[in-house]
């Protein structure tokens, strides 16, 4: 036990001494080494020998370089230039760039892989059914526009009325195509409702309307208000109404039903209305419909529908620089409750199947292809973590 | 008067080439002589103190220390380190050529010449026999006198790191000279 303990004593001096020959100890250190020396003879023997070594050591020559290393201008952009040219190498061969580049490429793999089979499946998707979920929303929106319309009912009710049953089956259905120009024929008024305008354009006129154009929703806004017939539902909230305009315009069904001359929309998503009608020619128009007066609220739901191909050109022609008349024609704004009235029987069966098909090719849109980002969104974001990871136990 | 280190340092950074070689013939000496003494060759010493100025020049822009000696060499110490593991990779490339002493010429005493020249070379092999860490400590401190703040600075270790080593360094020159007094000149034996 005590020879441990002086070893260890030893060991602890031993590591003191050379520094203690350069006076790089504290003083409580030196205090130590020098009471440790006192009494033993092997210690000081140690520091004697380390300091003959440091002595030896110090007494080597220095070496005198052998030439000057200082560099020429030619040299010094040689090396400048060589240090930028090894950087680039470095950094493009082994450094983190080409890890980074490595991982930025599969990333662009995993992107395209995954954006292909999306693209795949919405294709495919578009056209198919989708379920009924849509069916049962509530159509109030529709009347909203009408109390915005500041203008007051001057044009005559039945007119207006025609063009305005597609919008309240919009909403009821999210299919108003249809049921616009099977109001339009059921409705007495509706032939009278057009008369500035040329009587076919009134069915027409209803289909964009049920497509909800917001120039035009606010054309049947001001319209239903001077009608007076669907201003008793204009209660309804724009925020409804414009959503049931959106809802509207994808329902290409809704035109298969609907017998009416004016083909239904056609809407941005060309796959999803197989079943309108090319006959329609395309109508520039509902940018054409002016409404300065139309409540400002409505305008928002244009873009839901930014592509619709009015029917008949004739109608558009006439709607682009209509009077005021010409308008209110197209309001939109009829509640489901006013359809109700005016449509007949017959026509509000076909609505129901047209309703059907225009919900199912909606929802069809709608779901499949928020799945389907979902799941690229998570393996993309999956991808990436792994390369990082892997980024960064290779860089260790 | 000369200009300070830092002066010179500001200067290259602004592009002086001839600051740059003010600073190389200020220190191009003692960068040489601790590679030779880590190296034990004249040739690779030249080489490496050569790479190590290069090396700064390329490098000084992102020199951020006070001390430009200490900064050099490190330099220098990290190039031979390359150079030593190069050699261990390829044996033929031997660092070992001619003796690193120089030969007085004309001198008076040529026996004594002889005698110091051979302990000088003993103690280069001393040295040689040590690890590389332990190498660079002991020339750094014993052979070029650096304080052990700069010699830690100049190894890339902290001062109690550089201790230990120094100490360990030492003790293994001692060993050896110990091992080889019989080849010493009688007062040198003592060791």
């Amino acid at each position: 036990m005590r020879r441990l303990w002086r070893n260890r004593r030893h060991d602890r001096m031993r590591a003191l001494l050379s520094s203690y020959i350069d006076g790089e100890v504290s003083a409580s250190e030196s205090r130590y080494v020098e009471e440790h020396l006192l009494g033993c003879a092997a210690c000081a023997a140690d520091l004697r020998s380390l300091q003959a070594t440091t002595a030896l050591l110090g007494s080597l020559a220095t070496l005198s370089a052998p030439r000057s290393y200082t560099l020429t201008a030619a040299q010094a952009q040689t090396v400048r230039g060589s240090s930028l040219y090894e950087r680039i190498a470095r950094v493009w061969l082994y450094g983190r760039a080409a890890k980074l580049a490595a991982a930025g490429a599969a990333m662009a793999v995993v992107v395209l892989l995954v954006g292909g089979i999306v693209g795949i499946m919405l294709q495919s998707s578009v056209g198919a059914p989708a379920p009924a979920a849509m069916a049962q929303r509530p159509a109030p929106a529709a009347p909203a526009p009408a109390p915005a319309a500041a203008p007051p009912p001057i044009a005559a009710a039945p007119a207006p009325a025609a063009p305005q049953m597609p919008a309240p089956a919009a909403p009821a259905a999210a299919a108003p195509a249809p049921i616009a120009p099977q109001a339009a024929m059921a409705a007495p008024p509706a032939p009278a409702a057009v008369p500035t305008t040329a009587p076919a354009a009134a069915p027409s006129m209803a289909m964009t309307m049920a497509d909800t154009d917001t120039d035009e929703q606010s054309d049947a806004a001001t319209d239903t208000d001077e009608q007076g017939d669907t201003a008793a539902e204009s209660d309804a909230p724009l925020d409804e109404a414009q959503e049931v305009a959106g809802m509207n315009t994808p329902v290409p069904a809704a035109a298969m039903a609907s017998e009416a001359t004016a083909t239904p929309t056609s809407t941005p998503l060309a796959s999803a209305t197989p079943t309108s009608e090319p006959t329609a020619t395309a109508m520039p128009t509902s940018t054409a419909t002016p409404m300065p007066t139309s409540t400002p609220t409505l305008e928002p739901t244009s873009t839901a529908t930014p592509m619709r191909e009015p029917t008949s050109t004739a109608t558009s022609a006439p709607r682009a620089t209509d009077t005021p008349e010409a308008a209110p024609t197209i309001a939109p704004t009829a509640t489901p409750e006013a359809l109700a009235e005016r449509r007949s029987p017959a026509t509000s069966e076909t609505d129901a199947v047209g309703v059907g098909a225009a919900e199912a090719a909606g929802d069809g849109e709608a779901t499949v292809p928020a799945w389907l980002l979902l799941i690229g969104a998570a393996a993309i974001a999956g991808a990436s973590s792994a390369l990082i990871s892997w980024a960064r136990k290779r860089r260790r | 008067m000369k200009p300070a280190d830092t002066e010179l340092v500001r200067r290259v950074k602004k592009g002086d080439l001839e600051a740059f070689n003010r600073l190389v013939e200020r220190y191009q000496n003692q960068v040489f002589n601790a590679a030779a003494r880590i190296l034990g060759s004249h040739a690779s010493a030249d080489d490496a103190a050569q790479e190590t100025f290069i090396a700064a020049y390329r490098a000084i822009g992102g020199f951020r220390g006070d001390n430009i000696r200490a900064w050099l060499l490190r330099i220098a110490k990290n190039k031979c380190y390359d150079m030593m593991r190069t050699a261990r990779r390829r044996p033929a490339d031997s660092l070992e050529d001619m003796p690193l002493e120089p030969q007085a010429a004309g001198c008076a005493a040529p026996e004594a010449e002889a005698m110091r020249a051979e302990l000088a070379a003993e103690l280069q092999r001393a040295i040689m026999s040590l690890p590389q860490d332990r190498r660079a400590a002991v020339v750094f401190v014993d052979v070029q006198g650096l304080s052990y703040r700069e010699a830690a600075d100049a190894a890339g270790i902290s001062v109690g790191t550089l201790k230990s080593r120094l100490s360990r360094g030492r003790r293994g020159v001692r060993d050896y000279m110990r091992a080889h007094s019989e080849l010493l000149p009688p007062e040198y034996r003592q060791i």
